[in-house]
């Protein structure tokens, strides 16, 4: 088991959120979530990778056989966490080779491989531009200052692809992306599975799943999974909308 | 009159190392212990007189040093900038202190220092980074320990050039016609309380004269130590670019952990003449205190450039780090048309520091332009002020100015200050200032942290991006030696 | 050894000389105090009086080198003392034209007297709504600190040590909690006579939850006599209950000789809204400062001005904001048009406390300069003390953007017209937070017949 998350409750300024989640990752299963705007997916998301702004109540995660929980954020991210944020954060005069640069060798660092110099670098960085298709001269501005909302997503799954993490968060990274974009996207996610890598993708949107078929779906509602099933539950979604499975949690 | 000490003392030592354990932010708080000749502390016209003569200098220069002396007296020692200081005691002050040459003994003159650098001294710069003996390096290095210049390299290289870039003193036996033509033309003896202290026992300092139509292949540099505790240090340095020459000239200073405040009041005067341009870069790193900045130096400068000809540009680029307190404002005059003024800095408080900073622009001359870029970083408890004057008097036709102010704070006990004054009296100027204070934004730090960065690496990184602006302004080599030296200031401050 | 620490520095009161001039000013006032004591049976007042004329004799008048007197010359103002006479004859038909065109309840005062003729009947205000003459209110010794509540605060400004000096009348208003004054109340300030002091002394009090709008309208009433010259010294403290919302508008169109000085004290408590608008277009030297202290959390203020000077006027504006609690906003917005040789001047101060994290304080300064004699001087500062918090100021001075121009006579407008059409707009930025349509109309009418007339 890759990620084990039992009964989690979480708050933020004294409000309850997540009120008891539970699901299971194994390496190399890739799970959806989706659920009506405000359900805490995002809280879901930032909980993992160590947001203090959320306080965890109860609960456990167990990451690799570790205690997630009682981690620094930098050190879930050296261990293989990775968030792709559903609002990517600007960092004037920050370049994002040397951010990048920076990231790549603190995880490499954890490892035990020796760090990568400039050369090095822009080696490694080339060869994940090329996966990707992404152009290369983002890599000279600074951290998403003055990206659009689509380069910004794009820049994060791009960091994803050099940081190699085990587990990658996704909290909508398809919001905001045209077709081309989303294809880039959904391509570097398939092009970054792997047996051992997991994924868990937030999103609204059937579009990003078809290219990406997970083996788990799960619906999040007021802080808890109400129903998790196949990739035909995305359908079902896409059809009916969130009231039936709501109205039938709620009967329950 | 005079008195020579020799400060190696064991308690004294075993002083310093402890001081020195409770500073491990400042790592150039070393202390050298060379012989030193130093005049016993007080200030008075025999003073005046004694380091006059101590320096052979001629009658006019004695009589700049006593006429200003006289104005002194009659000034009180200001107060208004944001940076709070209990009145100085003047005489418990040393105005003068330079290491004493093996060769020469204790009559030693300027003359004499090229050939007996005290190997103590060598050391300390060896220590410092600073090449006084490396003939490969590509600065010219003039290098002043306390009171006195002990070495200036490369001088016969640039002779070639008709560059002159001596120490002041020599300056006034070798070029008296010069330095009498230039002296106290940008900031005269009256100017403030601090120039005028300066004018009157001015210790040593550079200069530098560029002939017309040269530019000066390499960049020249001045490094400032001061060593003896309790003396004030009191630099003159004037730079002059004579027309359509172009030079880089680079100021660096330390000085080792004390307990009692040293003073130090500089005064650097620029004339740049006609399509001729100075970058002048300084990365200041004064001793500033311990953890309640005691015994930190208290910076009083005055640095001011006057752009005398039409299409002349001035540059000042500062990092400032150091220092218990800093009152500095490089200037520009820019009387000439179409010249140009910059001024970009960086300043960075911690601890109880204070700094009080900025520049200011006097517009004069037709299309005359000036940017303004100042980033200050509070941290601690310390008080980071901007204060800035533009100026376009009613010739300045056609003159623009452009100044950002950005404030950032790490921390909230500490504060950031932003005092700008703008004076527009052309209506066909076109000014604009801005001013945003921030700070290190959570989702910042998080994100960086999300990404495997440390949190410390990541502040340092934040803030170097926010500097950015001015950094990519400053040498190279200068560039990195602020981005460690801001990462070395910061440390401790968060978390 | 010399120790850092905060002990004070400066201020510290030194034996000042004064030039003749200035000296026989200061006995001048220092004597009207005098005359003022004589007929005064409120002993508490007199002893005010007397401890600010004492205060005054020692500091005297500021000069230009004091910092916030650099840039505000009074060498005129000094050599021209006023007097301090009984009221002259006032009719209704004098004070006709500068009515307001709008329902309002409206007070008059003469000279610095409140005028009972001349104001509307105050027996029907509403129910809560208390209006009355500082004058009546001083009559009761007891109630002396009504309308001294920040006496030390006010005594810190040298025109605030003046009015004390000369403390006689003004306007007491009070708005009693969940209150909402409908209806604005228009105050129109008149100077009536040649060479006479209006000494005006307000407090303004809205309890918790009440609501205000006050328009004042500072005028000379012989505006027509080139020479008339008169000096308005305003004091107004303000205090904004909790949750209560306070709207204000302040003319001055006083004669071209006249002067103006008007400090406003400003307090807000938790949850208040300020919003207060400063038109200057008359006075020879005229100065309007607010001081405003944001006490409590969630305090929203605005504070704007619009200024239009021409031939010789001063025209400063100041403000000054502090920040004391958690999750303020403050916005401000000055705008300065200049001719002939006018020399506009800004000065403002954010300063925000440590305790006042999330504050978000915004002060632009924009100015535009028609004549080439004319001068700006501005000084937008800022004080921060909090770290989580948004704070800018901008400041912009120059020309008519000549592309705006050209872009106006592309569609067929002429250069002049384009010219004031572009210089109106720009001046009557500002006003965009007057909500009221009727007040905002009134005021952009009196700006745009001053730049074009
Ligand atoms: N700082 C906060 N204070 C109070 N409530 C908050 C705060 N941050 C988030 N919330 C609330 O927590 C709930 C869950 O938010 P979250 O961002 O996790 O939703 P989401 O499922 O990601 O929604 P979306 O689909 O719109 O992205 C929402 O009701 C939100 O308003
Ligand atoms: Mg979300």
């Amino acid at each position: 088991m890759l990620l084990k998350v039992e009964n989690l409750q979480a708050q933020i300024d004294e409000k309850q959120i997540l009120k008891g989640l539970n699901i299971e990752v194994k390496p190399g299963e890739v799970h959806a979530i989706m659920g009506p705007n405000g359900s805490g997916k995002s809280t879901f998301a930032n909980v993992l990778a160590g947001r203090d702004d959320y306080e965890v109540t109860e609960g456990n995660v167990e990451f690799d056989g570790e205690d997630l929980l009682e981690m620094d954020p930098e050190e879930r991210a050296r261990k293989g966490v990775f968030l792709a944020f559903q609002y990517p954060v600007e960092i004037p005069g920050v370049s994002n080779k040397l951010f990048m640069q920076t990231a790549v060798n603190a995880v490499r660092e954890e490892k035990g491989l020796p760090a990568l110099d400039m050369f090095d670098f822009d080696e490694y960085a080339q060869a994940k531009i090329d996966l990707l298709g992404m152009s290369a001269d983002l890599l000279e501005r600074s951290v998403n200052v003055g990206f659009s909302g689509g380069e910004k997503k794009r820049n994060d799954i791009f960091q994803m692809a050099l940081l190699e993490p085990k587990l990658c968060i996704l909290d909508e990274t398809d919001s905001g992306l045209d077709i081309d974009a989303l294809r880039v996207v959904a391509n570097g996610v398939n092009a970054l599975r792997s047996e051992a890598r997991s994924f868990i993708v937030v999103t609204h949107y059937q579009r990003l799943l078809d290219y990406i078929k997970p083996d788990h779906v799960h619906v999040l509602f007021n802080g808890k999974i109400v129903k998790s099933g196949g990739f035909e539950l995305v359908h079902e979604l896409e059809e009916n909308g969130y009231d039936n499975i709501i109205q039938q949690y709620l009967g329950e | 009159m005079s008195e020579v000490q020799n400060n190696a003392e064991l308690t004294q030592y075993q002083e310093i190392n402890d001081l020195l354990s409770k500073n491990k932010h400042y790592k150039e708080g070393f202390v050298t212990t060379a012989n030193v000749e130093t005049f016993e502390k007080g200030l008075n016209e025999t003073v005046v007189r004694a380091i006059s003569a101590k320096k052979n200098e001629p009658q006019w220069m004695l009589d700049f040093r006593l006429k200003a002396f006289e104005h002194w007296k009659s000034l009180e020692e200001p107060h208004w900038a944001k940076a709070v200081y209990e009145p100085l005691d003047y005489q418990d002050y040393s105005y003068y202190s330079a290491p004493e040459c093996s060769a020469c003994g204790d009559a030693c003159g300027t003359e004499a220092q090229q050939e007996g650098i005290d190997p103590e001294v060598a050391k300390a710069f060896a220590a410092l980074g600073v090449p006084i003996e490396d003939e490969n390096s590509n600065v010219a290095v003039d290098a002043i320990f306390d009171s006195i210049s002990v070495s200036t390299t490369k001088r016969e290289e640039l002779a070639k050039l008709g560059i002159i870039f001596c120490s002041f003193s020599e300056a006034v036996q070798d070029y008296p016609e010069l330095v009498q033509k230039y002296l106290g033309t940008v900031v005269p003896y009256h100017d403030n309380y601090f120039a005028a202290l300066n004018s009157a026992v001015a210790s040593d300092g550079t200069f530098v004269y560029i002939p017309e139509g040269v530019r000066s292949p390499i960049d020249l540099s001045t490094y400032f130590r001061i060593n003896e505790a309790k003396t004030g240090q009191f630099e003159r340095t004037i730079l002059i670019a004579d027309k359509g020459s172009y030079v880089s000239y680079l100021e660096g200073c330390s000085a080792p952990v004390r307990d009692t405040y040293q003073l130090h009041a500089a005064v650097v005067e620029v004339i740049v003449h006609e399509d001729a341009e100075v970058k002048y870069s300084t990365v200041q790193n004064w001793y500033p205190g311990d953890e309640d900045c005691e015994g930190g130096i208290l910076n009083f400068v005055t640095k001011r450039g006057i752009c005398e000809g039409k299409n002349s540009k001035l540059s000042w680029t500062q990092a400032e780090t150091g220092s218990a307190i800093t009152w500095k404002y490089p200037s520009c005059v820019l009387k000439g048309d179409n010249s140009i003024g910059e001024f970009y800095s960086v300043a960075l408080t911690n601890r109880r520091q204070q700094a009080d900073t900025g520049t200011k622009m006097i517009h004069i001359g037709k299309n005359t332009r000036s940017t303004i870029i100042s980033k200050g970083l509070s941290a601690g408890k310390s008080d980071n002020t901007y204060r800035g004057m533009v100026k376009i008097t009613p010739t300045a036709e056609g003159a623009r100015n452009f100044t950002q102010c950005d404030s950032m704070l790490i921390g909230d006990q500490c504060g950031a200050h932003t005092f700008p004054y703008i004076e527009v009296e052309n209506s066909t100027a076109q000014i604009e200032h801005e001013a945003t204070t921030s700070r290190i934004g959570e989702d910042q730090l998080f994100y960086c942290q999300q990404r495997g960065i440390s949190e410390q690496d990541a502040i340092s990184m934040i803030v170097n991006g926010f500097c950015k602006e001015v950094f990519s302004e400053l040498p190279l080599e200068f560039a990195q030696e602020a981005e460690e030296l801001l990462a070395i200031s910061l440390e401790g401050s968060v978390g | 050894m010399t120790t850092l620490s905060s002990s004070t520095w400066g201020n510290k009161p030194l034996a000042k000389k004064f030039a003749p001039v200035v000296k026989a000013a200061m006995e001048h006032y220092a004597q009207l105090t005098d005359d003022l004591n004589k007929i005064t049976e409120n002993p508490g007042l007199a002893s005010l009086r007397e401890t600010a004329k004492q205060q005054f004799l020692l500091q005297g008048f500021p000069t230009r080198r004091d910092e916030d007197w650099g840039y505000t010359k009074l060498t005129d103002f000094i050599q021209k003392p006023f007097r301090l006479e009984a009221g002259i004859h006032v009719t209704h038909n004098d004070i006709e034209a500068y009515l307001p065109d709008y329902p309002a309840v409206r007070i008059v005062m003469v000279d610095g007297w409140f005028s009972e003729s001349l104001s509307d009947d105050l027996s029907g205000l509403p129910k809560g709504v208390t209006i009355e003459s500082v004058c009546d209110v001083l009559e009761t010794p007891e109630l002396t600190d009504r309308v001294t509540h920040q006496e030390k605060q006010i005594e810190d400004e040298p025109f605030g040590v003046l009015n004390t000096m000369l403390l006689n009348d003004g306007y007491y208003l009070q708005v009693s909690r969940n209150v909402s004054m409908e209806m604005p109340i228009f105050v129109l300030h008149v100077q009536a006579q040649d060479h006479q002091v209006s000494n005006v002394r307000n407090r303004v009090l809205l309890e918790e939850n009440a609501e205000l709008t006050l328009v004042e309208s500072f005028v000379s009433l012989n505006a027509s006599e080139s020479e008339f010259s008169g000096f308005t010294n305003v004091v107004t403290e303000i205090e904004v209950g909790q949750a209560a919302r306070c709207k204000q508008v302040v003319l001055q169109a006083l004669a071209p000789r006249s002067y103006y000085f008007n400090n406003q004290f400003i307090e807000q408590a938790e949850n208040s809204v300020l919003n207060t608008l400063y038109a200057g277009i008359g006075g020879q030297t005229s100065r309007h400062q607010n001081h405003l202290k944001m006490n409590g959390k969630n305090i929203e203020s605005s504070q704007n001005s619009a200024c239009y000077a021409e031939d010789s006027q001063i025209m400063d504006s100041r403000t000054y904001t502090e920040h004391n609690e958690f999750n303020g906003v403050s916005r401000q917005l000055h705008k300065y048009v200049l001719s002939g040789q006018a020399v506009g001047v800004f000065d403002g101060m954010i300063k925000v406390a440590q305790a006042a994290q999330k504050t978000d304080g915004q002060m632009d300064n924009k100015n535009l300069l028609l004549s080439d004699s004319a001068q700006m001087d501005t000084k937008p500062k800022l004080e921060i003390y909090a770290d989580d918090v948004k704070c800018s100021h901008g400041s912009a001075t120059g020309q008519i953007n000549r592309d705006q121009i050209f872009y106006l006579q592309a569609r067929g407008i002429r250069k002049p017209q384009a010219i004031r059409m572009i210089t109106e707009a720009f001046l009557l930025e500002p006003l965009e937070t007057v909500s009221q349509p009727a007040i905002r109309d009134w005021l952009a009418g009196a700006l745009s017949q001053k730049l074009n007339g």
